[in-house]
């Protein structure tokens, strides 16, 4: 026990604190380490340094590693457990639970002097009655006994486990957080930077942007979303200034989300983040999208307004009154307009508000319901209301309907009411309007029947339908197939049971129908349309409405339109075959490409085989070289011009020859007037061309010759005007060449007394017999009057008609003066031979009668023929001086009426003196009376006579025939001589014609008997013909106007 | 009996001579005259006139027009003679009453001679 006390009195214990006092009261004689005054000074410094530290220590001390601790280490042995048990106890006794841990570090420091440290070690011990997680931050260091070895280890320690715990703790609440973030329904974001990088982002919010994490987080939010940079930087740019952080409700932005641009609306709060120094470093968005929840809204604001709006609107009345008394809640204009009120009647209860109706059900109606919930409905009651201050009656269906509440109580009644007073009105209007239809269906125009029933009883029919069908009006009444048989065969029974059975309106144009009308079909086509008539009589049987236009003459009058129409196109297609038979080529070229495509004549036309390539280059390679240009211009005006293209051009076959191909086109253009196509046709004119030079040569040869006569030559297109003349032609009617002429401006130049008189006239002619001919006067610029004649034919077209006059002009003036003289000379002769013949005529005729007297016979008979000489003489000189008159245009004619068959017997006796052929006359019709010059007439019979005398040698008759025909009187005299042939009867009226037969056998005269006669007969619109056979004899024949006065 | 006297104008002898010889056949006195002048001085109005129409230096048909105008000129029948084709007209114009167209026969001349002198026998 001395042990005990004197360890009290020990320095290196004093002011140690309690654990130095539990040191003390230990008996350390007991204890393996023994008595204190034993230990070495070494672990005496050892403690007191120890237990004079704030700063939690432990010692292990000597090779049974007996443990020391002060005050401060004192708190992590807990409150039950170690303490004070440990203080002075082998370290293994007192650390069993980690001695595992801590007897290496022990030993370590022990054998090898380093010191360890260890941070925030999980060192588990027992304490407070259980084994607890410690941590430890602790360094165990050697301490050296006086023998300079280490005899104890030095444990400096603090106690972590608070500090661990929370760090754990933060850890996992920070991981719960990014957990809660990262799984949040709402999206979070956190941007950093001023340039708002996307540091991250939750699923949320990712789907609200429809972002993928890849490419969005990590970068500026304006790079994923710039879209809303417009409406939500200078918002966030506020937050990262200020630090002011910023909220927005039903924020609107415009996103390009789920595949389109769309409307969205945004809950968010944009917080600012600081660093540690407080400056804002980012922003923490939270946005909650609340789009759906604003749509819903809307909608549901828009149905609601829908709703009331379709209250409003509704036609049937509609009013709500809620509690026992009926409030009026809500009632629409409809309901107002029935009870002929304004909307101030809402707040008021019913029964003020419709006070007429004490005395009426009502009130009590509505009651009902509210108190038992039973809806109340009916149909038709009368309702006496005021209507400006009368009561006034009216029918309604109406409803109560009670409206309960969630519990389902009754609040209210909604009514609903029809206002079918008008239908009741209507209803007895009806039966005025069933006789008014019938009278409709009667008087209709158009065929009209009512048929009734499923057996179709005709019920109404009008006239024209009884007319249409061929009926009388006893088919009223009958089934309209008993009425009509002849519709079994036809297909209107089964239409009509379709209208009938499913009321559709049945609208047939032109349908081909047939009725048997007096034991006839007659066919015809109609216009019908079949209705079902509204609403269904006493026995429950629909009405039919059956109309019909009869529309027969209309649709033959198309059918006839249609059927020219299938001619034409027949001729259009026999068209084409022609053209194929013309050999006409066709071909499409593409314009931008160059490509064609051509037909195969197309290409034969071009030396080339069908199967050719053959494209537009291709083609301006064959095309000669002087013609290329000129084909690509005219290709390209046409083109620029909208017009047709048409050309002529040669072009060299692979087989080196030469050929004219005449083509033409008609481009086609997109809308914007972009040329795509030219089309066409091709034809090879070779033949034709090499024909047409030759006629162009043989022409010029002409042309050289007219020119050399001084003769211009024309042609005239008949259709337009259009004159082409020869270099001479200008000349002829006073202008210079080159002098601009056409023409119009000639035909100016004519006499005007030969305009309408000669040319037109000639025209005429021509017109009507191919041949052109006049001789007229022209007044030329310089006023000098010119003759010319002019001869032409007319060209006809394919199709027979007029196309072209072509002809020559020249000028006669001066052969015509040379006539001219020529007749005046012929004029004066006449006169002067016929005055000394006169003479010598009268002195023979008086030498003849005193011959006769004194019965010198021989001096008769030479005085009578001297007599018939100078006759022939004076002859030959009266038809010199009519064919001058005639040049002249200066014949006289006398005309007077007179019978013609006098003047044919007076003819004949005088004839018949100078022949000794039988002048034979046949007068079939006596008494024929002209009108006409006597002499001439008789001048054209002695001419005839003449002839027929003369020119039938050896005959013994001469025969005249005079008859009437066609109201003509007609002449003939025939003789049996020489005839004349075919090829020169033409050319018997013309001047100075004679017959010949042979060189030996001519016959004398001038020539000129048949071409008096022949303008004679014109003159006096008559007609001269002859009938000849070459050595049978001649009939000449000559007709006038007979004279019916 | 006093023979009829017939006044013949033209301008051919011949003619001049052919009628007087034909007439003064038929017992009729002639009178002739180249031109016609002679006929206002005649101290007997002949029974029947013919003139040549065209006669150098008178014309016929202008001698007829003033025998037929000059009242105090007895009546008496007018023959025009031409060769002309036109005569009828021109007598006709003139108020001739009859014409004689060369070349003429001698029994025209006789007929006319007897036509205009018979009332004056």
């Amino acid at each position: 026990m001395d042990n005990h006390l004197p360890a009290q009195r020990e320095n290196f214990l004093k002011g140690g604190g309690e654990m130095a006092e539990l040191i003390a009261s230990i008996n350390w004689a007991e204890n393996l380490l023994g008595p204190i005054s034993g230990w070495p000074q070494s672990l005496r410094t050892t403690l007191s340094i120890l237990l004079h530290s704030k700063f939690p220590m432990f010692l292990f001390w000597g090779p049974h590693l007996i443990c020391f601790y002060n005050d401060a280490y004192r708190p992590s042995l807990g409150t039950v457990g170690k303490h004070p048990g440990a203080m002075g106890s082998r370290g293994e006794d007192v650390w069993p639970e980690i001695w595992h841990i801590i007897k290496p570090l022990i030993d370590q420091v022990l054998s090898g002097g380093e010191a360890t440290w260890s941070e925030d070690q999980l060192i588990p011990i027992y304490r407070n009655g259980k084994l607890e997680d410690v941590y430890w931050t602790f360094s165990y260091s050697p301490v050296h006994d006086e023998t300079g070895k280490p005899a104890g280890v030095f444990v400096t320690c603090s106690e972590t486990t608070q500090k661990v715990l929370s760090l754990k703790q933060l850890a996992r609440s920070e991981e719960q957080f990014r957990g809660m973030i990262e799984q949040a329904p709402v999206g979070i974001a956190i941007l950093s930077g001023p340039d708002f990088i996307v540091e991250s982002a939750n699923e949320t919010y990712l789907q609200i942007v429809d972002k993928a994490e890849k490419g969005f987080v990590g970068e500026p939010l304006f790079a994923g979303l710039p879209e809303v940079k417009e409406s939500i930087e200078h918002l966030l740019r506020n937050v990262y200034n200020t630090g002011q952080s910023y909220q927005g409700m039903e924020f609107e932005v415009t996103l390009n989300r789920y595949g389109k641009k769309e409307k969205a609306y945004f809950n968010f709060v944009y917080q600012p983040m600081r660093n540690a120094n407080g400056d804002v470093s980012g922003i923490l968005v939270v946005a909650y999208d609340v789009t759906n929840m604003i749509f819903a809204r809307e909608a549901l604001a828009h149905n609601e307004q829908r709703f009331w709006d379709y209250i409003n609107a509704s036609p049937v009345p509609i009013g709500i009154y809620e509690g026992r008394d009926m409030v009026i809640k809500t009632v629409n204009e409809s309901i107002l307009r029935t009870w002929n009120r304004d909307a101030s009647v809402i707040g008021k209860t019913f029964r003020e508000a419709l006070p007429e109706l004490e005395g009426q059900p009502f009130y009590q109606l509505l009651d009902d319901v509210y108190t038992t919930g039973i809806p109340y409905h009916t149909d038709g009651d009368r309702v006496d209301l005021m209507y400006n201050g009368v009561l006034q009656t009216f029918y309604f269906n109406f409803t109560y309907t009670p409206l309960k509440d969630q519990q389902g109580k009754v609040y209210g009644v909604l009514n609903t009411a029809t206002d079918i007073t008008k239908q009741i009105v209507a209803q007895k209007k009806l039966e005025v309007s069933e006789k008014k239809f019938r009278s409709l269906v009667n008087e209709a125009a158009a065929p009209t029947a009512l048929l009734h029933g499923p057996d179709y009883v005709i019920e109404l029919v009008n006239d024209a339908a009884i007319a249409l069908w061929g009926k009388d009006k006893n088919v009223i009444g009958k089934p309209l197939a008993e009425a009509l048989p002849e519709l079994a065969s036809q297909p209107f029974l089964p239409v009509l049971k379709h209208v009938y059975d499913t009321g559709e309106i049945y609208e047939g144009k032109e349908n081909i129908a047939w009725f048997i009308e007096n034991g006839k079909p007659k066919q015809v086509y109609l216009d019908v349309v079949f209705k079902r008539l509204e609403g269904l009589d006493a026995d429950g049987s629909a009405d039919i409405l059956v109309m019909g236009y009869n529309v027969t003459s209309q649709v033959e009058a198309r059918k006839e339109i249609e059927e020219n129409e299938y001619r034409l196109q027949q001729t259009n297609q026999r068209l084409a075959m022609a053209l194929e038979a013309g050999q006409l080529g066709s071909y499409d070229l593409e314009l931008a490409t160059g490509t064609m495509q051509c037909t195969a004549q197309c290409k034969a036309n071009y030396g080339l085989s069908p199967h050719a390539v053959f494209n537009f280059p291709d083609l301006m390679d064959i095309i000669l070289p002087d013609d290329r240009e000129y084909v690509q211009q005219l290709v390209a005006q046409a083109i620029k011009e909208h017009k047709v293209y048409n050309s002529e051009y040669r072009i060299r076959w692979p087989d080196g020859s030469i050929h004219w191909i005449r083509a033409s086109g008609v481009a086609t253009y997109d809308e914007a007037g972009k040329p795509l196509k030219m089309a066409g046709v091709t034809m090879n004119i070779t033949t034709g061309k090499l024909a047409m030079q030759r006629i162009q040569e043989s022409e010029e040869r002409l042309n050289m010759a007219l020119d050399y006569t001084e003769t211009g030559s024309w042609d005239l297109n008949l259709a337009n005007r259009e004159l082409i003349y020869s270099s001479r032609l200008p000349g002829i009617f006073g202008y210079k060449q080159g002098d601009e002429i056409d023409f119009k401006k000639l035909r100016a130049h004519f006499h005007p007394d030969d305009l309408h008189n000669v040319v037109e006239k000639a025209f005429e002619k021509a017109m009507e017999t191919g041949i052109y001919f006049y001789e007229a006067r022209l007044l030329r610029p310089d006023n000098s009057t010119r003759w010319v004649r002019t001869q032409g034919r007319v060209i006809y077209g394919n199709d027979g008609r007029p196309v072209r006059m072509l002809g020559t002009i020249v000028d006669i003036t001066e052969a015509r003066n040379e006539q001219a003289r020529k007749d005046e000379f012929i004029g004066i002769i006449s006169h002067e031979l016929r005055t000394p013949l006169t003479s010598i005529k009268g002195f023979a005729q008086f030498l003849h009668e005193r011959a006769s007297e004194f019965k010198d016979e021989m001096s008769v008979t030479l005085l009578a023929k001297m007599v018939i000489q100078v006759n022939k003489l004076n002859k030959l000189i009266q038809d010199l001086l009519d064919v001058t008159r005639i040049e002249g245009g200066k014949l006289k004619f006398h005309t007077t009426k007179f019978n013609f068959g006098e003047l044919v017997h007076e003819v004949a006796d005088v004839m018949q003196v100078t022949t000794d052929k039988k002048i034979e006359i046949n007068e079939l019709d006596q008494d024929l009376m002209v009108t006409a010059d006597r002499d001439r007439l008789g001048q054209v019979l002695i001419n005839l006579l003449t002839n027929a005398i003369k020119y039938s040698p050896g005959q013994e008759r001469i025969v005249v025939m005079v008859k009437k025909m066609d109201g003509q009187l007609v002449c003939d005299v025939t003789d049996f001589g020489i005839g004349i042939t075919q090829e020169n009867q033409k050319f018997v009226f013309e001047r100075f014609y004679r017959e010949f037969e042979g060189e030996a056998n001519t016959f004398p005269g001038l020539g000129l008997g048949l071409y008096i006669s022949a303008e004679i007969m014109k003159r006096q619109n008559g007609k001269i013909s002859v009938k000849s056979n070459k050595g049978k004899g001649s009939t000449f024949s000559f007709s006038l106007p007979l004279n019916n006065d | 009996m006093t023979k009829k006297k017939v006044y013949v104008a033209d301008d051919d002898p011949f003619i001049l001579e052919l009628i007087s010889i034909i007439l003064n056949d038929k017992g009729y006195e002639v009178i002739t005259s180249p031109d016609g002048r002679s006929l206002e001085t005649l101290t007997e109005v002949p029974d029947l006139i013919l003139l040549d129409i065209s006669m150098s230096g008178s014309d016929g048909s202008e001698i007829c027009k003033k025998i037929k105008t000059n009242a105090s000129l007895p009546r008496r029948p007018v023959v025009l003679i031409s060769a002309n084709r036109n005569i009828q007209e021109i007598a006709t114009g003139c108020g001739a009453d009859d014409i004689l167209p060369k070349p003429f026969d001698i029994k025209d001349v006789i007929a006319l001679a007897e036509k205009y002198t018979a009332a004056a026998m």
